[in-house]
């Protein structure tokens, strides 16, 4: 008779075998190094024009109802557009043969503080303008306002 | 025989032959490296494979706007692609073909009467019908994979086709800063 603690009939020894573990790691693992794409990309979200809607606009009284339109020109000039009572144009010159976002800044912030339910802006632009350059000045509009709307 | 070339004989029998490869650290490793894949997939960002010659324009700050689940249309500089698919080929941005200047005044007027705005309508509306859920149907989401080099108004075209189509809100896909 044996003593106390046999392994015979009671609890068994179980070894894991990692082997297949190792086979399905290195598939998955190379699966998704091969498909995985390393360019970090980012999102820039905007509405189209057309579905504009007139909501925030409407809780505000007819006298303090404005938009803002940009146009972004040839030759990185600016064009903000300023409607309500009446139309008021205000020109941003290019900078350094580019666009100046710093100035296009400080006149957001100008007209948002002159109208405080400003929250909108809608961008467009002449036909041959560059996407990269729309990117660029939605990109800046997105610091300052919220909502941002791309199109005629 | 000495002690000394005896005690070398004995350590000689002692060494083992084969070694043994260790694999549990390796499984760690693996653990670690799968969870760090997996959770980069996670944010969809990363399965998202621009097409091959498409220069998308870089943003100099970080976003952080997450990526919703959409159809997918990629305008290239020789075709504008729907999911994929070709909904219609271009040169250089443009529609193929010569167009008067009438045709493009008319066209600026009316955005529809652009070449580019049927085949691009039909495609995105046919993504839409591929809906199965309901909330499928009303999700107004497009992403958007545009060249850089893109003109606006190959764009404009591309944004009306697609508010016709349902799609209103636009994610703009761009390289983002490092």
């Amino acid at each position: 008779m044996s003593g106390g603690g046999s392994n015979d009939d009671g609890g068994q020894d179980f070894e894991l075998n990692l082997a297949p573990i190792i086979d399905c790691f290195t598939v998955l693992i190379t699966y998704m190094l091969v498909s995985a794409s390393f360019i970090s990309l980012d999102i820039l979200e905007v509405s189209v024009n057309a579905a504009n809607p007139q909501t925030e606009q409407q809780q505000t009284p007819p006298e303090m109802q404005v938009s803002l339109g940009l146009v972004i020109k040839a030759a990185h000039e600016l064009d903000l557009v300023v409607t309500g009572k009446g139309t008021e144009h205000i020109a941003v010159a290019s900078a350094a043969n580019a666009v100046d976002l710093v100035r296009l800044r400080d006149q957001v912030k100008e007209l948002q503080g002159r109208y405080p339910a400003l929250q909108e802006i809608s961008v467009r632009a002449e036909p041959g303008v560059q996407y990269r350059e729309i990117v660029n000045v939605v990109e800046g509009l997105k610091k300052s306002m919220p909502k941002v709307y791309l199109g005629d | 025989m000495s002690r000394k070339r005896r005690r070398k004989l004995i350590k000689d029998d002692e060494v083992p032959e084969d070694m043994a490869l260790q694999i549990t650290s390796m499984a760690d490793i693996f653990t670690i490296i799968l969870v760090f894949l997996l959770k980069s997939f996670s944010t969809g960002l990363a399965t998202l494979q621009p097409t091959q010659g498409m220069h998308l324009p870089s943003v100099t700050t970080s976003n952080q706007e997450a990526m919703k689940e959409a159809v997918k249309i990629e305008i290239l500089p020789n075709a504008i692609l729907v999911d994929q698919k070709a909904a219609v080929t271009m040169t250089n941005f443009r529609a193929p073909g010569s167009v008067t200047a009438e045709e493009e005044q008319a066209a600026n007027e009316d955005i529809t009467l652009n070449p580019l705005y049927k085949p691009v309508f039909q495609a995105l509306t046919h993504e839409k019908g591929k809906a199965t859920t309901e909330a499928d149907r009303k999700d107004t989401n497009l992403m958007v994979l545009a060249d850089e080099r893109t003109p606006y108004a190959t764009l404009r075209t591309v944004m009306a086709s697609a508010a016709n189509a349902g799609f209103v809100d636009l994610q703009l896909v761009v390289l983002g800063a490092d």
